[in-house]
């Protein structure tokens, strides 16, 4: 999918509506591709949603591992002079592979298959995904909820305390200026 | 800054930063090892054969559920060797708090200022800058002989006059609070932005 030519967003908010149907979205592929998984996550690395059976995959270090993954090749791509970037990630293993494409600038689609799964299959249904998901999001941006609700001075307080609550031992004295 | 609300997440992503061997991946495996293991994901580390930080590191940190909302904060550090300047500029996208982590000794007080001009460089790429991002300033290495003072480490590289923390990562001091400031720090700019 080639990269939309926007400056990333530095904030983002989801909706409950827009990730219950991404997150249908993300069964559907599942189902069709007969995946493993499939996790929808941010170009930072933070999953957002999927469908499958991650058993013991840890979905955030994964997630992380991806974006990195992607952003390296997109860098590799401009060296190269391939200003859209590349089309897709394929990592071909033994017994899994892993599929990931961009869904825009901001959002990643990665899809774990088995090897008897056809790569062919899968790029047409992740295709498919990616552009419900892009409209999904599309529209979801122009009903933003609004986070002043909740991220206010109570919330840092709170906050606060649950990092003084959070580690083992007391902190060794430090000196802090400013 | 990526809110799920149907999850209920606010998730952040802050970004040590600082030369190489400054101590950014010490400070990320002391909290790893503190922290109450339920409220913490696995430390991801990319490294080289020698130990050195290759592309990054990471470790997400979650602290329950505050007013409704779980807020998680996803932790990463930089190679800090001049010739991975391209995984930097990655690593920086969408960051929301730095913590500088500069070397006290005195004869690494070019290659702090080197990196600091690399990662103002680096933040005006992404559409920000040094005077638009909450960050703070940690002194490791406060142990070790031949150290610059805290005023000439401030002359030097507080110009803009952010939180500062004194450091030991290797024993642990001041790693803690530095992450407590720079989360507060992150805290009160969201709200000030939003």
């Amino acid at each position: 999918m080639a990269l939309a030519q926007k400056a990333p967003q530095s904030q983002f908010m989801l909706s409950t509506e827009a990730f219950n149907e991404i997150s249908e979205v993300l069964k559907e592929l599942e189902a069709s591709t007969r995946a493993e998984l499939a996790v929808f996550c941010d170009a930072n690395g933070v999953p957002i949603t999927h469908a499958g059976k991650p058993r013991a995959i840890d979905l955030t270090s994964l997630s992380a591992l991806n974006a990195g993954n992607y952003a390296a090749t997109r860098e590799m791509a401009r060296l190269i002079g391939e200003s859209q970037g590349f089309k897709f990630l394929f990592l071909e293993g033994e017994n899994k592979n892993i599929y990931l494409c961009n869904v825009g600038y901001d959002f990643l689609l990665s899809i774990v298959f088995a090897k008897t799964v056809a790569l062919g299959m899968v790029r047409i249904y992740a295709n498919k995904a990616v552009k419900q998901i892009a409209s999904i999001l599309e529209k979801a941006q122009k009903q933003e909820q609004m986070a002043e609700e909740f991220l206010d001075v109570e919330f840092n307080t709170l906050l606060g305390k649950a990092l003084d609550a959070s580690f083992r031992k007391p902190n060794p004295s430090t000196k802090t200026g400013q | 800054m990526f809110i799920n609300w149907a999850q209920k997440e606010i998730n952040l992503k802050i970004v040590y930063y600082g030369p190489g061997l400054s101590g950014k991946t010490t400070n990320l495996e002391y909290i790893y090892q503190q922290i109450d293991p339920s409220l913490r994901g696995e430390l991801v580390t990319l490294k080289t054969r020698e130990e050195r930080t290759l592309y990054f590191d990471f470790l997400q940190l979650e602290f329950g559920r505050i007013k409704g909302m779980h807020p998680k904060f996803n932790l990463y550090t930089i190679p800090g060797q001049v010739y991975y300047a391209q995984s930097r500029r990655i690593i920086l996208r969408g960051v929301d708090g730095i913590v500088f982590v500069a070397d006290s000794q005195q004869d690494r007080m070019i290659e702090n200022l080197d990196s600091l001009l690399d990662l103002e460089e680096n933040l005006i790429n992404e559409g920000k800058s040094l005077e638009a991002v909450p960050w703070v300033l940690q002194y490791n290495k406060r142990d070790l002989p031949h150290i610059s003072t805290v005023e000439e480490l401030d002359r030097k590289l507080n110009f803009l006059r952010v939180p500062t923390i004194e450091a030991v990562a290797v024993q642990g001091h001041g790693v803690i609070e530095t992450l407590k400031r720079i989360i507060q720090h992150v805290m009160t700019y969201v709200q000030e932005v939003m």
